[in-house]
C-alpha cells in the first residue's frame, strides 16, 4: 500500500445550536493516497460542507481525528490548499489577480520568487499576462481558475475543492475539468474533490466515496477502472463509464431512505 | 448627489454568510443578558469614579445623584414644557423641510434636465452647517420659534431631498417603461410607479432627519440663546452654581428622548416598507 | 441604478455646465434682489465675496495669497477640525474592529454607545468646559466625542458584514491574525468606514463650529459671535461663506480619496449594477 497522504479516522461533528444538537457527522473514515483524486458525493444535505471545512481544518470536528501526512492536524495544517465554490467570495476584489494569487505566500517568500510562482500558477491554468486585471472583470470560468491558481501557488501536497464548477455552465465547466486534469498532471498533485455531480465525479477521479444523508456515513468507496488521459467525449461514451456512473448514481439514490430533513 | 448620510453601501450579492449572521442567530436572551451587564457595569464605574472623586466634583456628580435628579425632572410640568417648545420648534421645522424636499425630489429624480441643473447649487449649498447660520438669524429671526424651526428646516432639507432623489432613481426602469406603454400619463406613472417605489428610500431619509431635527433644535436653543426649550434650559442650568447635577440629568433626558423617537420612526418605517429595508446593519 | 442619465463624456461635460450656469443664473437673481431689496441683514453677494477675498486671499501671489487674517481667524478652526477627526478616526476604527470581532464585547457595550450617539453635541459643551476647561483641548474632545460615532458604527458594521468567504479563504491559507487583520477585514470593510469617514467630518464641522460659538478666542465660529455682537453683517456672511467653502473642500478632498482607494469597488458595482 503506497503511502496514506490524507487519514480520516472516525471523524464526527455535531452542531450544538440554539435549537438542540445536530448529528452531521457520524463517524467517516477514508484515506486518500499519493496521486489520488478522490472525489466525494452524496445527496444535499449530507454533510459535504461540514466535512470538508473539518479537512481543512477550518473546523475543529468533534470527534475522531484527521492526519495529514502522518501528522494530526490542529487548525489548518501546512500542504494543504482549498478552492471554494463562491469565486465571488473568495477571491478579494480589492486585489489585483496577480495580488490575489500570491496572496497566500505573503510574508513567507520574498517578492522575486512570488511574482515567479504567480506567472508559473497563471500560466498552468491559461491565464498568462493577466496579473494586472481585478478578478471582477473577468468571466466566472476564469475567475474560478484564479482561485485555482492561488491554490497552485502555494504548492500544496493536496488540494481540497469544494464543488468548485457548480456556479459555472456546463461548457465552461468542460474546460475547467480537463484543466484540472491537466494540472493535476503537470504538478503530480492529490485531489479532493467534492461534487454533487455524478457524472463530473467519475469523469474526473480515480476514487469515489459516497456519502449518506446526515447523519452522514460513508456508503461506499468505489474505485474507478478508467485509464487516463480522459477525454470529454470518448470517455464518456466507453461502457465503463456509463455502468459506473449508473453504480454511483444508484449509491447516491439509497443513501436517501426516507428523506431525512436535517439543516447543515 | 450621493445618498444618505450613515447607510453602509450596498454589498454584493453573495449566498456567502457573514459573522454578522451569525452574531444575529443569537439569541435575544443573550444580548438582552449582556447588554444589561454593560448598562449595569458602566453606570456602576461612573458612581464610583465620582464618589472616589476621581474627578471634580463639580464636572461629575454620581450616576445615584444625575438618575434621581432626572426622575425629578421628568415628573415637574415646567421642565416638561420646556421639551414641549423643543419639541414643538423641531416638528414645526420638520414639516417645512418635509414640504419643501418630497415634491422637490420628486420633481428633481424624474427630471434629469432640473437634476443636472440644480446639482451644482446643492453641492455647494449643502456642505454649510445650520449651526454655522445661528448667530445670523438670531438677529434677523430673535431667538424664538421661527429662528429654531429655520435651523431645524435648513438642516434637514438636504438629506431629505437627496434620500427622496435616490429613491426616486432607484425606481426599477422596467416598471416604469411598462407603465408608459399601457399610455399612462408621466404624471400617473409618477404616482402609480415611481412614488410606491421611492417611499422606503423617503422614510429611511426621515428616519436619518428626524434625530438630526431634535438635535438641531437643542443645539439652535443652547447657541442661540433662546429662552424656551431644553436647550435653553439646559444653558440657564449650567450658568446656575450647582447647576451640574441638572445639567447631566438633562443631557441624559434629551438622550433618552432622542432614542424613544428614534425607536418610533423605526416601528412606523417597519410597518409601511419593512418589505424594502435591505441594507441595514 | 439609474439608467436614464447618459453616460457619455459629452452628456457629462453638458451637465456640469447646465449645473454651473443655473448656479450662476442663481447667484445674479441674488445680487440683483439684494441690491434693489437694500435690506442690511442681506448684503449683495459681490460684496460679500469681495470681502471674504480681501480678508483672507489678498495678499498677492509673492506672500501666499492667504492674509495674516487667514492664519489667525481660519486657520486654528481648521487645526482643531483635523486633529479631533483624526482622533476620533483612529478611535473609532479601532473599538469598532473591537466590537466587530468580539461579540460579547458587542452585545455588551451597543445599547450604551447608541445612547451616547444620540446626545446632542452642543448641549456637552458646559460639561466639557467644566472637565477640560477653556482651551483648544475641550473643542477638540467635543469634535472627537461627536465625530466618533458615525466612524464606529460603521466600522462596526462593515466589519460584521465582511463575507465569510473571504476569511475562510484567508484562514485556509494560515494566514496571521495581524494579517487577517490589515489584509482583509479591513479592506473589505474599507467601503463602509469611508463613508462612515465622510459623515464624521460634516459632524465635525458642525461641533466645531458649535463649540466656537460657544467659548473661544479665535476660529471661523468666534468671528461669527464676535460679528454677531457688533451687527457686522457683512463680515458674518463672509465667515458664513468661509464656513460653506471649508465644508465644500473637506468633503471634495474626501472624494477625491475615495477614488483613488476605493475604485475598485464603484468600478465592480459598476459592472454587477
Amino acid at each position: 500500500m503506497a503511502n496514506a497522504l490524507l487519514e480520516v479516522d472516525n471523524l464526527s461533528h455535531t452542531y450544538h445550536t440554539d435549537r438542540g444538537e445536530q448529528r452531521v457527522l457520524n463517524g467517516l473514515s477514508f484515506s486518500v493516497d499519493d496521486g489520488e483524486f478522490v472525489s466525494i458525493v452524496g445527496p444535499s444535505g449530507c454533510g459535504k460542507t461540514t466535512l470538508l471545512r473539518t479537512l481543512s481544518g477550518l473546523l475543529e470536528p468533534t470527534g475522531g481525528t484527521i492526519s495529514l501526512g502522518g501528522r494530526v492536524i490542529d487548525g489548518v495544517p501546512e500542504g494543504l490548499a482549498m478552492v471554494f465554490q463562491d469565486y465571488r467570495a473568495s477571491l478579494f476584489p480589492w486585489r489585483r489577480v496577480g495580488a490575489n494569487v500570491e496572496f497566500p505566500l505573503l510574508g513567507i517568500v520574498g517578492k522575486s520568487e512570488r511574482r515567479a510562482r504567480t506567472a508559473e500558477s497563471l500560466a498552468a491554468v491559461g491565464l498568462e499576462g493577466m496579473e494586472e486585471r481585478y478578478p471582477w472583470q473577468l468571466s466566472g470560468g476564469m475567475q474560478q481558475r484564479v482561485a485555482i491558481a492561488r491554490a497552485l501557488a502555494m504548492q500544496p501536497k493536496l488540494l481540497l475543492m469544494d464543488e468548485p464548477f457548480a456556479s459555472v455552465d456546463a461548457q465552461t465547466r468542460s474546460d475547467l475539468e480537463d484543466l484540472l486534469l491537466r494540472v493535476r498532471d503537470q504538478y503530480d498533485m492529490t485531489i479532493l474533490f467534492v461534487t454533487h455531480d455524478v457524472d463530473e465525479s467519475v469523469y474526473l477521479s480515480t476514487r469515489v466515496v459516497s456519502l449518506s444523508k446526515a447523519p452522514t456515513v460513508k456508503t461506499a468507496d468505489l474505485l474507478i477502472p478508467l485509464d487516463f488521459p480522459r477525454d470529454q467525449i470518448r470517455t464518456r461514451e466507453e461502457e465503463l463509464f456509463v455502468t459506473t456512473r449508473g453504480e454511483v448514481a444508484r449509491l447516491i439514490r439509497q443513501a436517501c431512505p426516507g428523506g431525512l430533513q436535517v439543516e447543515v | 448627489m450621493t445618498s444618505t448620510t450613515e447607510i453602509t453601501p450596498t454589498r454584493p450579492v453573495t449566498p456567502s454568510t457573514s459573522s454578522q449572521d451569525r452574531f444575529l442567530r443569537r439569541t435575544n436572551l443573550t444580548h438582552l443578558f449582556w447588554g444589561t451587564i454593560g448598562v449595569l457595569g458602566f453606570l456602576t464605574l461612573w458612581e464610583l469614579v465620582a464618589r472616589l472623586h476621581l474627578l471634580p466634583r463639580d464636572a461629575l456628580p454620581p450616576a445615584s445623584t444625575t438618575l434621581a435628579r432626572a426622575a425629578e425632572l421628568l415628573t415637574d410640568p415646567a421642565f416638561l414644557t420646556q421639551i414641549g417648545y423643543t419639541l414643538w420648534a423641531a416638528l414645526v421645522g420638520y414639516a417645512i423641510a418635509l414640504v419643501i424636499a418630497v415634491p422637490l425630489g420628486l420633481l428633481l429624480g424624474l427630471s434629469n434636465r432640473l437634476y443636472a441643473a440644480t446639482s451644482t447649487i446643492v453641492e455647494l449649498v449643502r456642505p454649510l452647517p445650520p449651526i454655522g447660520l445661528v448667530p445670523l438669524l438670531v438677529l434677523v429671526a430673535g431667538q424664538g420659534l421661527e429662528m429654531k424651526s429655520a435651523v431645524v428646516a435648513l438642516g434637514c432639507v438636504f438629506p431629505l431631498l437627496v434620500n427622496t432623489i435616490h429613491g426616486v432613481h432607484s425606481t426599477n426602469g422596467v416598471a416604469r417603461a411598462t407603465a408608459r406603454s399601457f399610455g399612462w400619463s408621466p404624471a400617473l406613472v409618477a404616482y402609480r410607479v415611481v412614488w410606491p417605489s421611492a417611499v422606503p428610500s423617503v422614510l429611511t431619509g426621515v428616519r436619518v432627519t428626524v434625530s438630526i431635527a431634535l438635535i438641531l433644535c437643542i443645539g439652535a436653543e443652547f447657541i442661540g440663546g433662546s429662552t424656551t426649550g431644553l436647550g435653553s434650559w439646559l444653558l440657564l442650568q449650567s450658568m446656575l452654581p450647582q447647576g451640574i447635577d441638572s445639567v447631566c440629568a438633562g443631557v441624559i433626558i434629551a438622550g433618552l428622548l432622542g432614542l424613544l423617537i428614534n425607536a418610533i420612526v423605526s416601528v412606523l418605517e417597519t410597518k409601511y416598507a419593512s418589505w424594502a429595508r435591505r441594507d441595514e446593519g | 441604478m439609474t439608467t436614464t442619465l447618459s453616460s457619455t463624456t459629452v452628456s457629462r461635460w453638458s451637465n456640469a455646465a447646465l449645473g454651473w450656469t443655473a448656479a450662476a443664473v442663481l447667484l445674479l437673481v441674488w445680487q440683483l434682489g439684494a441690491v434693489s431689496a437694500r435690506s442690511p441683514y442681506f448684503p449683495p453677494p459681490i460684496d460679500i465675496f469681495g470681502n471674504v477675498y480681501d480678508r483672507w486671499f489678498s495678499a498677492g501671489l509673492s506672500h501666499g495669497i492667504l492674509t495674516d487674517s487667514f492664519y489667525s481667524d481660519i486657520l486654528p478652526s481648521i487645526g482643531r477640525l483635523l486633529v479631533g477627526l483624526a482622533i476620533a478616526w483612529i478611535v473609532g476604527i479601532t473599538l469598532g474592529v473591537l466590537l466587530g470581532r468580539i461579540p460579547v464585547l458587542a452585545m455588551t457595550i451597543e445599547p450604551l454607545l447608541h445612547f451616547m450617539r444620540g446626545l446632542p453635541g452642543p448641549v456637552l459643551l458646559p460639561l466639557a468646559l467644566v472637565l477640560v476647561g477653556t482651551g483648544s483641548a475641550m473643542r477638540i474632545g467635543l469634535i472627537t466625542f461627536g465625530a466618533i460615532w458615525p466612524v464606529l458604527f460603521n466600522t462596526y458594521s462593515a466589519v460584521r458584514q465582511v463575507p465569510e468567504g473571504f476569511e475562510d479563504a484567508a484562514r485556509s491559507t494560515r494566514i496571521s491574525r495581524t494579517g487577517m487583520l490589515f489584509r482583509v477585514i479591513l479592506p473589505s470593510a474599507s467601503t463602509g468606514i469611508f463613508a462612515g469617514i465622510k459623515v464624521s467630518t460634516s459632524l465635525g464641522i458642525i461641533l466645531l463650529i458649535a463649540s466656537e460659538l460657544y467659548a473661544a478666542s479665535d476660529g471661523i465660529g468666534f468671528g461669527l459671535s464676535q460679528a454677531q455682537r457688533s451687527f457686522e453683517f457683512l463680515t458674518m456672511w463672509s465667515y458664513i461663506v468661509a464656513l460653506s467653502i471649508l465644508g465644500y473642500l473637506s468633503n471634495l478632498l474626501l472624494v477625491r480619496i475615495e477614488h483613488s482607494l476605493l475604485d475598485w469597488h464603484r468600478l465592480r458595482m459598476a459592472i454587477d449594477n
